[in-house]
Formats: structure tokens, sequence, C-alpha cells
């Protein structure tokens, strides 16, 4: 195998295929064992937010025969409720979850030894007698770690101070302080009888078979009150960043399929011209078919096997640091090594086969005495074609949302070519008066369909997955920062009186925290919607509209629109009178602008018109409502106030002189939370740059197998030119000529695909939102470089021998 | 390879040089034709040293001076066979290329033929486009190696009808390359070159 690896090195043919396929197994074996990390990961995260894989949740405690499915397979038990926590004849009603000894099941629960210390991750919830509290139940009841406290018929011992809690069930908000107890304690408290209101939830794990068995089993004998909820489900699949990640990265696989097979299709080409001669020989002194295809295969499949295996080895190496920088799993092993090894070798086969098959049956006189013609365009392209399509097919799964935007691109760089070509041919016919070099420049190209077509596809493709990823990735990363900000705010204070306000005020302006807007909250419920009442205006109640109907909302009126929201329909209030409605909630309960809405709280009615629609970032850290009303119209409610302020870590210790000063606001930390997302956004966009590199690199096979796949002609042309007196000056005018018209053509092409993929790009990644940036410059950069690098180095100067002795 | 090789040519002359595969003929025409330096020894082409020239200077020297027909043609296959007549006069910066070009694909038989091709022509009409395209600069020198070594008997005829017919018209000094003994009988001197040294 080595000898005839160093047999074919020998042939600058042989070695564009190789390095083609190195990169391309390379490349594709990195980005798959990317993707596998991400995926795992993208699935952990939604199930960490979920609590499980798998979550049955209801009003009571499952039935005996769904018990009995669930048996055997991992899992937890959450009951949520809301009592009252009593303290030296204080009374706190406080969100309390009772958990089970394997809670949780994913994520990291966070409880501290003290209040406003750092929070240490736990495996499992409180033992047996104790208690856990958030925080603010402390500041409320003047409690310290160590206190007992009763709920219900028991005493509890305090021992820590709720952080986070891994699943984001309860909101990190909640207007509640949050308590965890054990499941074990709670018979004992009494608080729970037959008919009190509160939420059993089953948390279940395990591979995928299981769960999808397990769901399966389950879903027929669910009760209207329960519901069945998979980390699978898209609808708990939330939008941010590692969703648009894994979504990026499963694109970023089918472009650099794209492109390999661009570079493999024209390294192909190159050696199926080489091997014409050979073929033609060895059918002239009588090989056997079984002997060609001995040759025409042996040559070359076995030892471009032998480099896509270096090509996935290396890849495999540079996986291990690359994911542990992303700080991503590395998945074992498995098919995609094989896959990253196999697929570019089923993409050359694509390319390479049908031209190989043409050379096998052409005979000999046909294959020597007819140079210049190109054998089985239309076969070639239609089997790699074929082999892309088998290819991205297996190894993109079930993303069928990203098919339309690779056949676009996959049809406007095979079908825009064509559509040029008639122009090329047209300025071909009016270039007589041209000089010499822009002449000869042109005619390298307009005269030679079957190697300018396939090289101004491959180009263009290659120059517009550059740009697009650039301004894809460069678009992630700014959106995922600007959400976050490094000075996102960290602490949030609920239930301040209007007298609290100059205190916080002036509190937060000696220690420097910047602060969002106060906002009054009052606290209402939908009652109506147009004078209907709620429950017969809204049929069809959505998990989101029994939330918001069954529930006091916190109502909120301000100047000015938040930065973290968007209209997307009507406008922004104005007066008092008017609401804005959070979109999705609005849709789920029917509200269009224009609508009435009638809210009753404790001053009485309160009704307002629906002027528009909110857009609202839920994870930009700044406080967020789904009705946002008119300035002064909730002046006659009652209310608090709520704002979140930035504090760096190290002077959270000033927060004790805060709380002391107002005992009955609520301090809510963030920072874990805050940290966890940072550190999610650091690493994505970690990643983003891996993808748009990995991307860069296979662009880049294209150009250089293009590159390469033209040097060879342009040696030949420009031999020929030395031979006749053509000076070095010529040359390097003919090349840059010819680099010109090629590299403008395929930049105005690439800036077409961009343009045309912008679209469905947008939908796909970015809720539609994608501009028109200077991204759009960077094909004609590129194009820019590949003209300079072509009249630096034209290729070939003056020959060493005269064609004569070739 | 080539040693003690000392030869002149003079305009009109024909001189063919013989020997068999390997003996140095064509390393020879390269030394000639400044394609290549000789590692020692002195080249003049028109009374200008090639030995010495850049090899910018020695493609210009070559451009004005000589002519090239190649055994396998070497035409420019994306250029028609007027573009490949007219593209050494183009490579000149001469006035009228296309004219000249015209005019000497006339010479060669093949004014009907200016844009076809070279995949279009016959072999013999391929070697008449490359006839056309050496003599169109009035080259004071003409290479020739295995002109007719592609062709087929009459078509190699009529190739050498036309090289000797238009060399004694153009007063050009032709340097042959050939295996063929009836193509050497043909020019006004012969040598044969053998282990590196030209011999009568």
């Amino acid at each position: 195998m080595t000898s005839r690896l160093s047999r074919a090195w020998r042939s600058p043919a042989f070695r564009i295929q190789a390095l083609a396929l190195l990169i391309a197994a390379l490349v594709l074996t990195t980005l798959l064992q990317m993707q596998a990390g991400l995926e795992q990961r993208f699935n952990e995260r939604t199930a960490t937010t979920l609590g499980g894989d798998l979550v049955l949740s209801g009003s009571r405690a499952p039935e005996p025969a769904q018990e009995q499915k669930m048996a055997g397979v991992n899992g937890a038990t959450v009951i949520d409720f809301a009592s009252v926590l009593i303290h030296k004849q204080q009374f706190l009603l406080a969100s309390v979850r009772a958990v089970s000894p394997h809670y949780p099941l994913y994520g990291e629960l966070l409880a501290a030894d003290r209040r406003l210390g750092p929070g240490i991750p736990r495996a499992r919830g409180p033992a047996p007698g104790n208690i856990w509290l958030a925080g603010t139940a402390l500041d409320r009841l003047g409690l310290e770690v160590g206190d007992h406290i009763a709920l219900g018929q028991r005493q509890l011992r305090l021992t820590h101070v709720i952080v986070k809690e891994p699943d984001q069930q309860r909101g990190f908000y909640s207007m509640n302080p949050a308590a965890m107890i054990n499941l074990a304690d709670l018979p004992g408290t009494g608080v729970l009888a037959t008919g009190s209101r509160y939420r059993h939830t089953r948390l279940l794990s395990g591979d995928g078979a299981i769960i999808a068995r397990l769901r399966k089993q389950l879903e027929p004998g669910l009760r209207a009150d329960q519901q069945l909820r998979s980390a699978r489900d898209p609808a708990m699949q939330q939008q941010g960043p590692l969703r648009q990640l894994f979504l990026w990265s499963r694109l970023a696989v089918l472009l650099v399929l794209m492109l390999c097979t661009a570079a493999l299709y024209l390294a192909a080409q190159v050696r199926s011209r080489q091997q014409r001669t050979l073929i033609a020989v060895m059918k002239t002194v009588g090989a056997s078919r079984r002997q060609l295809m001995a040759r025409l295969i042996g040559s070359d499949m076995l030892p471009l096997l032998m480099v896509a295996a270096v090509g996935a080895g290396l890849a495999v190496l540079a996986s291990m640091p690359l994911l542990t920088m992303l700080g991503m799993p590395m998945s074992s092993l498995s098919w995609r090594v094989l896959a990253g090894w196999l697929g570019p070798m089923l993409l050359w086969a694509g390319a390479a086969m049908p031209m190989l098959w043409q050379l096998w049956r052409a005979p000999a006189g046909q294959l020597l005495g007819d140079h210049a013609r190109q054998s089985g365009g239309h076969r070639t392209l239609t089997a790699v074609v074929l082999a892309l399509l088998l290819l991205a097919g297996l190894l993109s799964g079930s993303v069928t949302a990203l098919w339309p935007l690779v056949l676009m691109m996959l049809l406007a760089g095979l079908g825009l070519p064509l559509l040029l070509w008639p122009l090329m041919r047209l300025a071909d016919q009016f270039s007589d008066r041209l000089p010499l070099a822009p002449r000869l420049g042109l005619r390298r190209l307009s005269r030679r369909q079957a190697i300018t077509l396939p090289l101004l596809a491959s180009l263009s493709l290659a120059l517009a997955v550059i740009s697009l990823s650039m301004q894809n990735g460069h678009q992630l990363v700014s959106q995922w920062r600007g959400s976050l900000p490094q000075q996102a705010p960290n602490y949030f204070v609920i239930n301040l009186f209007e007298h609290d306000l100059p205190v916080l005020r002036k509190w937060l302006h000696e220690h420097g925290a910047r602060a969002q807007p106060l906002y009054p909250i009052s606290r209402a419920r939908l009652t109506a919607i147009n004078d209907e009442p709620v429950r017969a205006a809204v049929s069809k109640e959505s998990d989101r509209a029994e939330r918001a109907l069954n529930r006091d909302l916190s109502l909120t009126e301000a100047q000015r629109l938040p930065d973290s929201n968007k209209v997307t329909t009507g406008r922004w209030v104005r007066s008092a009178g008017e609401v804005s409605v959070e979109a999705r909630l609005a849709e789920s309960l029917g509200i269009v602008a224009g609508d009435t809405l009638t809210f009753t709280g404790s001053r009485g009615q309160l009704n307002a018109r629906v002027v528009g629609l909110r857009e609202v970032n839920w994870e930009s850290f700044s406080p967020n409502f789904y009705f946002m009303f008119g300035p002064g119209s909730l002046a006659d409610q009652d209310r608090t106030w709520l704002t979140s302020f930035y504090l760096p870590k190290d002077d959270s210790g000033q927060l004790a002189g805060l709380v002391q000063q107002m005992p009955q606001i609520s301090l809510l930390d963030v920072n874990a939370l805050l940290n966890t997302l940072q550190n999610l956004i650091r690493q994505a966009s970690q990643a983003a740059l891996a993808l748009g590199v990995a991307l860069l690199l296979a662009a880049l096979l294209v150009l250089l197998a293009a590159w390469q796949a033209g040097h060879l002609q342009r040696r030949e042309d420009n031999r020929l030119l030395v031979i006749l007196g053509g000076q070095r000056a010529l040359l390097r005018r003919v090349s840059a000529w010819q680099a010109a018209f090629l590299a403008i053509s395929a930049a105005l092409l690439a800036n077409l695909v961009h343009l045309a993929a912008l679209w469905p790009l947008g939908q796909l990644l970015f809720d539609g939102q994608v501009p028109l940036t200077l991204w759009l410059l960077l094909p004609w950069a590129l194009a820019a470089l590949l003209v300079a690098v072509a009249a630096l180095n034209p290729g070939a100067s003056a020959p060493r021998q005269a064609p004569v002795t070739q | 390879m080539l040693e003690d090789i000392t030869l002149r040519v003079n305009a009109g002359d024909s001189l063919a040089i013989t020997g068999p595969s390997g003996s140095g003929k064509s390393t020879l025409l390269g030394l000639l034709a400044g394609l290549d330096v000789p590692s020692r020894g002195q080249i003049t082409l028109m009374g200008q040293g090639l030995s010495d020239a850049s090899e910018e200077q020695r493609a210009q020297l070559r451009g004005q001076h000589c002519g090239f027909v190649f055994q396998q043609f070497h035409l420019v296959d994306d250029l028609t066979a007027l573009e490949n007549v007219m593209l050494p006069l183009e490579i000149l910066a001469r006035p009228g290329a296309r004219e000249q070009a015209e005019h000497w694909l006339a010479r060669v038989g093949l004014a009907e033929r200016g844009q076809h091709f070279p995949a279009q022509l016959s072999g013999g009409e391929q070697q008449r486009v490359a006839l056309a395209r050496a003599f169109v600069v009035s080259p004071a020198l003409m290479f020739a190696d295995e002109p007719t070594g592609s062709l087929d008997f009459r078509n190699g005829e009529h190739v050498a009808d036309l090289l000797f017919d238009l060399n004694l018209q153009q007063q050009t000094a032709l340097v042959m390359v050939t295996h063929d003994r009836q193509l050497a009988n043909r020019c006004n001197r012969q040598l044969a070159l053998d282990a590196g040294k030209l011999h009568d």
C-alpha cells in the first residue's frame, strides 16, 4: 500500500486529489465530532431546563398503572406548592418544593452555607429534617443558617441557602421566596391534603430509546390534568445560543460537504485528464479491461483510502483539545469517525468514477486523438450531486429545516454559472479589439467550458460560504454578547415601596451599581378581552395561556421600550390606557392590536387598549413583562417597585447593608445563573469561531484545488507563450487577467448566492433578522487576492526544456 | 552532454541534425533557441550572446528572430487557427497582425480554415498552421524538431515541401532535428550528433 502511495504521490494531479481528500476528511471528522459534542450539550441543557429527559406532571400523583410503567427508569419526584413558613411569630408565603433523594437528575443545584455566601454544587437536595431557603426568605424572617422554622406541623432546620436550582420551572424571579425540603418530610407537615393545590412532577432520565418507549406507553393513559414533556420536543428546545449553534453546526456540516465535493470534483477532473494517456497507452498495448480497472481504481482508491484515514486520524487527535477548550463532551470514537473517513471517499467516488468509467469504455484511438474533450460531464455531475445528497442525508439526520437553504445554495451555485456563461461567450465575441493580455486571459476561460464552469461554480460557492459564514458567525457572537453584556444585572430587587425608592437610588449611587429602570408592579388578573369574559374568549388554551389566566400577573408601566424588547406589531405605548403585550402570549390568547383588555386587581378594574405586540428576550437578565402599560395607567393601583442592577461580585458583602435598610425587600442573587450563561456564551462563541475556521478551511481547500487544477493548464499555456518570445511581464498580465475574469465572476455570483441565502438563513437562525453587511465585500477582497497571487505567480516562466522534448 | 560543438548557420541555409535517440539533438536545439543555457561555452544569436543574457532578453531575442515547428504542433487549443498565427506578432506588438496572419494562412493553403480551432483541424492542417505561425514573424532562424514526425506520408511530404519552399523564399536559416533520412537529405547540410559531438 505504501509503495502504491509513493508511486501515485509522484503525480501532481494525484497530490491535488490526496490533499483535497486529506483536508476533507480532517474537516469533516472534526466537525462531526464537534457536532456530536454540541448535540449532547444541547440535549443536556434542554433536559436540564426541563429537569429530565421526560417529565410527567399533574395536579396529583400519577396513577398506579403509570407508576408501574415508570418503575425501573431512573427518576426523581418533585412536588411544588405554596405554603406559609413560620418563625418566631413571623409568617412568610413561600414556594415550597419537596424533592426525592435523586433530585436533581440534570444540572447543578447550588446552595450556600450562609446568606450571600458562595453557591456550592450539591448532588442532592435537603436531607430529611432539613430545609433550604432562598436568601430573601432569610432576610424577610430574620433567619440565620442553623435556625429552626415551622412548615405546617413540622419543625425543620435551616441548613443551606438556595443559590440556584438547575431547572427553570419556577422562573428565576418568582414572587414568593423559594424553599426546598425532603419529600420524606412532606407527609409529616400535613400541609397537603385531598383537594390541596399542588403540582406533582416526575422527572425521568434515560437514553433515547428508553425514553421514547416510555413516552409511547404513557401518552395514551394521560389524565386531563397531566402533561408529558420531553427534552426532544421542538417546543421544549429553547431559542438561544446553544440552539443556534446546534443548527449552525448542522448547516456547517452540509456546507463543508458541499465544498469538499467541489474540491474533489476539480481534483478528480485534473487526475482524469492525466490518466487519459496512461489508459490509452495501456489499451494500445493490449491491456485487458480487468487490468485497466485494477489500474484505474487501484492506483488511486487504495492510496486515497490511506490518505483519508490519516485525515480522519488527525481530526480525532485535534478534536480532543478542541472539545476540551469548548467545554464539550468527547463522544466515543464511533460511526462519526467512520463517516469522516469514508464520506469524502464516497464524494471522491461520485466525482471520479464516472470519469474513470468513461476512460475505461472509450476506444484507445478516441483517447489518444481527442485531447480537449472532457469525458462524461453530465454523468459526473449527476453522480457527484447524488453522492453529496446521500451523504448529506446520512449525516444531517432529521434537520429538514436545513434543506431549503442547502438546496438553494446548490442550485444557485450550479445554475448561476450557466446563466453567466452566455455573457462570457458574448464578451469573447467582442474581445477582438482588446489588448493581447486581457484577450488571452478571457479566452482561456471562455473557450474552455468544461473546465471553466465547474471552476466558476466551485469558486462561487466557496466565496459565498466564506462571506456567509463570516457574517453568520459574527452576527451570532455579537447577538449573544449583546444579549448578555459583561455587566448584565446580577441582582434583582423586588417588593420595593414608594418610600424605598430614594433610599435605593442613593445606595446604588454610593456603590456605583449600574441599575436598570425602576418598574412599578401591580398584581391583577386578566378577566376580559373585548368585554368578553376571558374564559369564553380564549377557546383553545395553551400552556402559556393557562399559566397567564390562572394567576395574578405582574403589570407594569414604562415610558421607554426596554432594550431587550422589540415591537413586532403596532407601536409602543404612549399614554395611560394603552398596553403592549408580549407577542407569544398574545398569540396564545388570541389578542391582537386594537383589542381591549380588562384586568381585575386590588383596586378594582383596569381597562386598556392593546396598541402593539412585543418580542421579549427573556434571557436578557433585565426585568421583562407580559403586559406593559402607558405611563400613568397604574397610578390608581396598589403597587410595589422592581429593578435589577449590576454590582461587582466582590462587593456583594455590601448588600447586607441594603437589606438592613429595607428589610421587606426581596433581593435575588442571579450571579450563578449569569455565570452559567456567560460561560455558555463564551464557549458558544469559541465553538462558532471553530465552525467558521472549519468552513474557511474547506473553502480554502476549494480555492487551492481550483488553483492547482488551473496551474497545470496555465503552465502548458505559458510555456508556449515563452517559446514564442513572451516575456514574464506578459505571462503575469495574462494570468492576472485570467484570474480577474474568473474571480470577479465568482465574487459576483458569490454575492448573489449570499443574498439568496440570507432569507432562509435568517428564518433558520435569527428569526428573519439578517441585515446586509459589509461581509458582502469579502468575496471581492478574496478575488483581488487571487488576482494578485496569479500576477505574482503566473506559473512556469521560461521552460527548462523545449516543448519538443516532452 | 554536448561537447566541443561549433556551429554556424547562414541565411537561406538548411541544416539537418541527425542522430540516435538520446544523443542530445533536442538539447542542442533548446540551447540554440535560448530555451536553455549551456553550462560552458558561448552561443551567439544575431550577434548577441545567449549564454549571459537574462531569461527576458533570451525570450525577446527568440520572439524577434526565431520560429519554431514542433513534432506535436503545439497550437493553443482555445485560439482559432488565425489567432494562433497572430499570437507571435501580438507578443512582439507588431502592427497589422491580423492581415499578416491571414496572408500566411493563405500561403499555407488554409485561408478558409482561419476560424477553426485546432481540434477541428487534421494533423496536416495543424502543422501547416504551425508553419504559418513560425514564418509570420519573418524569423532569421527556423528551428524544426521532427516536423513531419506525427504526420502520414502524404501530409508529411506536403508540410516538408512548404517548409523548404518558405525557407528559401524567406531566406531563413533552418535548423532541423530529424530521424528521417529523406527529410535530412533535402537540407543543404547534414550533421550527425553522436556521443555529444557533431560529425559531418
